[in-house]
């Protein structure tokens, strides 16, 4: 007997189409024939048709899909990929203003800023096809076929959107794939509009048609199920919904259940119970003819006492039910970090899913990675000379002081570059920042001038502001006697929701300080609040930072006993607590006393630190060799992590910007410490 | 209720004797019952003693698959620890028994195991495990490699 067993070609190809997409793209190696399944219609049908739940999460830089590997199990495995996107993103465009929708394996990529783009992308099968119109755009609603016909020819229905014209005299459209080409269609004779908002929130594709919830009530709350068929491209309504909101704020999902059925989950806002209704048929075009032919059974429901909170959110939640559990995808409602949910009738069960691991082990995973810095060096750049000031955002600031100073503005991530110069003066960069009242951010960067040969006099220095959309610059007026930039003010300002905060003393005989706010919106200085404590000593360090995404933080550590004291804000920060000084409440957080906790006071860098969890989160230079290290410190331990070979001159905390999926990075300058033939480079952590 | 018992014998000689229920299982057997050209011992040519054992124990557990779904769920369950029992290798020669006796519950079964298991090897082990012959030159390759390396990240990272 042959040692090896050789499979018919139709098998192997059998099992090719149960493959996840990854693991497809990865064997295209394997060699040609393997190759040649991604030009066969037929495999690629099958693939699509093979039902494979999978989650797409996008955050503000990237966009990840997320398998549940081994269903049945109540610890099932998750996979997290991170999906490429240079497939789109070579039309330079940016996650922060993109809607995707999904249908089959095909996500649809919609692009708002200046010129709207929509793309249909498979980024499996690294195909993409950009559709565009001048003058008006093409809003994507949903992908379908005609199912009466053997072949699958994908259509997408969609409306044009022309500037200026109000949502009644709009066209509803569709754009045949096959073909490139798009016509009008008629809208429904009764004469509403169809794409909701709702529409577009809660439609789900299910054998070539779209079908989505809409309200026939607004009074009574009753919602239906309409259809978009293809097969005759007209809407029409489907059936009725077995239950109805309670409540407004009710949150009803409809989703696909056994491949061929609906499930509706309800849930309540009050009790925050969820109910899971589904079809007892497979569900047909034919059944909307009646209405009255689709009959719905309750599958469970769930009242365990943990479940996340599901109504109210900004993006439409995704689950499935397999097995009588549910499995959902959801911001945690007090992180905000991204969490798949396993829900059965008498457990609740919740896995983080962020970049890195798992945040509760104390041994976590820390990636080293290296930025490139090619962005920068056709400006001679050398570290030893060009230091990254400050952060904002994913945005870097470079300034470079050797002969001539240049400041520039840097996303090593987008990789751009805008480089402020000015002829025999310098600007200072303090901060970046936005006007957080209007819908879109326009950065801003606050920053004072230092003409040379004039002495370094307050009076001589002013406060300027720099738009990055105008490349202007205008100088604003400070307080006469109270120049706000001071050393302490740079070495702790922090970035939040637009504006800048900054700590500054109030009085050097006892120590005592305050936050200030520059805020962007009205460009100006003002006080924001008291801190919770005061240093005892001169060199006692203070540290402020962000605190789960939209509250602060206060370090302090005691330069006698290195006894750190941890403080937070209990209520969120917004521009308005400034006006009166008593809207900022402080809590204590922990104090962390062990024995070997790192130095913080008195070192040339501000050390960076996060909180997460009630552990601390650090990033600084071991104080015996003076190396780069992380540290992690609980109120029963702390924990070093060695980085190796490295040594920190200035290190910086990337914070998620608009509380995203995203767990806060630190990027760590490097010196030149080590072996000379290295170019010199930045570093960015992944962390913890 | 039938109690006809037919005699199924695998390619090596070895027999076995099952309920007529069960063997209509196999396909290829059931087409031959009602072909009329039954008689009561069916010789399979393609199948060895040892496999055609494991295939007709998959058809017993599943010869009355009831529409409950407490019972599909248990089903389940048996097939995953069914599949659990063996290798890859195993694996294989059931996929070639399940399609020559065109079993189609067994062969989604077993199709859908091997997916699963081989999902994160590398292409160098899908050839040797599947016997495919690389037919690309090595600038080939290379560069299908590159334009696809996204998909590489963790077959090739070994995990610590």
């Amino acid at each position: 007997m042959a040692l090896q067993v050789k499979l018919p070609w139709e098998l192997e190809e059998d099992i090719l189409s149960r493959l996840p997409p990854q693991s497809l793209v990865r064997f295209r190696t394997v060699s040609k024939q393997w190759n040649s399944v991604f030009n066969d219609k037929t495999f690629i049908n099958n693939h699509l048709s093979r039902s494979r739940h999978q989650f797409i999460l996008l955050t503000t830089s990237k966009i990840y899909s997320i398998d549940i590997i081994d269903h049945i199990n109540i610890d099932p495995t998750i996979r997290l990929h991170e999906i490429p996107t240079y497939d789109i993103r070579s039309r330079g465009t940016d996650l922060n203003r993109t809607i995707l929708r999904t249908c089959d394996e095909f996500l649809f990529y919609n692009y708002k800023h200046w010129d709207n783009k929509t793309a249909l992308w498979s980024p499996w099968l690294r195909q993409v096809r950009w559709i565009e119109y001048k003058n008006q755009e093409f809003c994507v609603f949903g992908l379908g076929y005609d199912n009466s016909r053997p072949q699958k020819v994908y259509k997408i229905l969609g409306h044009m959107f022309c500037h200026g014209k109000v949502l009644r005299d709009q066209k509803v459209a569709i754009y045949e794939c096959a073909s490139d080409s798009l016509r009008l269609i008629d809208r429904p004779e009764d004469d509403d509009w169809p794409i909701t908002e709702a529409a577009k929130r809660s439609n789900v594709s299910l054998n070539g048609n779209i079908y989505w919830l809409a309200c026939s009530n607004y009074k009574t709350h009753d919602y239906y199920i309409r259809i978009f068929d293809f097969s005759t491209e007209n809407f029409k309504p489907f059936c009725l919904l077995p239950c109805k909101k309670n409540h407004g704020i009710d949150e009803l999902i409809l989703a696909v259940y056994k491949e061929d059925r609906f499930s509706l989950l309800k849930q309540c806002n009050v009790t925050r119970e969820i109910e899971i209704w589904v079809t007892k048929e497979r569900i047909s075009n034919n059944n909307g003819n009646g209405g009255e032919d689709v009959e719905w059974i309750k599958l469970m429901t769930l009242s365990t006492t943990n479940l996340p909170k599901l109504f109210g959110k900004s993006y439409p939640n995704s689950y499935f039910i397999y097995e009588k559990t549910l499995y959902m995808c959801d911001g945690d409602d007090e992180t905000a970090l991204a969490c798949i949910y396993i829900v059965r009738e008498d457990l609740c069960k919740k896995f983080q899913i962020v970049d890195i691991i798992d945040h509760k082990n104390i041994d976590p995973t820390i990636e080293l990675r290296e930025l490139p810095s090619s962005d920068i060096p056709d400006r001679e750049t050398n570290w030893n000379y060009g230091t990254i000031t400050t952060t904002c955002d994913e945005f870097l600031f470079y300034s470079f002081r050797f002969w001539e100073n240049k400041t520039a503005l840097w996303n090593p991530w987008l990789r751009q570059v805008r480089w402020i110069e000015y002829e025999n003066k310098e600007f200072c960069v303090f901060g970046l920042g936005y006007d957080n009242s209007r819908p879109q951010k326009v950065y801003k960067i606050l920053g004072y001038f230092v003409s040379h040969g004039k002495v370094l006099i307050k009076k001589d220095q002013r406060v300027a502001i720099y738009g990055c959309e105008s490349h202007a610059l205008r100088f604003i007026d400070t307080p006469e006697d109270d120049w706000p930039i001071t050393e302490t003010a740079k070495r702790s300002n922090v970035s939040l929701n637009g504006n800048l905060y900054l700590l500054t003393c109030s009085n050097f005989a006892t120590q005592e300080y305050f936050i200030r706010i520059f805020d962007f919106s009205t460009e100006n200085f003002k006080p924001l609040c008291l801190l919770p404590c005061k240093k005892n000593h001169e060199i006692d360090e203070l540290l402020l930072a962000v605190y789960k995404g939209d509250q602060f933080s206060l370090l302090k550590q005691s330069c006698v006993t290195k006894e750190i004291g941890i403080w937070v804000t209990k209520e969120r920060i917004s521009n308005n607590n400034g006006d009166g000084e008593e809207g900022v409440e402080w809590i204590k957080l922990m104090t962390l006393s062990i024995t070997n906790l790192a130095k913080l006071f008195g070192k040339s860098y501000r050390v960076s630190y996060f909180i997460y969890e009630k552990t601390l989160y650090m990033c600084n230079n071991d104080d015996e060799i003076g190396l780069a290290c992380i540290c992690i410190v609980r109120e029963d331990l702390c924990k070093k992590i060695q980085i190796v070979r490295l040594k920190i001159t200035r290190i910086f905390l990337i914070c998620p910007p608009d509380k995203a999926c995203f767990f806060p990075r630190m990027v760590v300058l490097r010196g030149s410490y080590f072996s000379s033939d290295d170019t010199q480079s930045c570093f960015l952590f992944s962390s913890p | 209720m039938s109690s006809n018992k037919i005699v199924l014998t695998s390619s090596d000689g070895e027999s076995f004797e099952v309920e007529e229920v069960v063997a209509r299982k196999l396909q290829i057997v059931g087409h031959m019952i009602e072909d009329d050209c039954v008689i009561n011992e069916i010789p399979l040519q393609n199948v060895t003693g040892d496999i055609l054992s494991m295939v007709i124990e998959y058809c017993k557990t599943h010869v009355d698959e009831e529409e409950s779904e407490e019972a599909q769920t248990k089903l389940k369950t048996w097939d995953k620890e069914f599949m659990k029992k063996f290798d890859l290798k195993t694996h294989l020669k059931i996929i070639l028994a399940a399609n020559y006796l065109n079993v189609k519950g067994l062969l989604d079964l077993v199709s859908q195991t091997i997916a699963d298991n081989i999902k994160d090897y590398t292409p160098e082990k899908i050839r040797e495990v599947f016997g495919v012959e690389n037919d690309y030159t090595e600038e080939e390759e290379a560069e299908v490699r590159k334009e696809n390396a996204w998909a590489f990240d963790e077959a090739d990272t070994p995990k610590p």
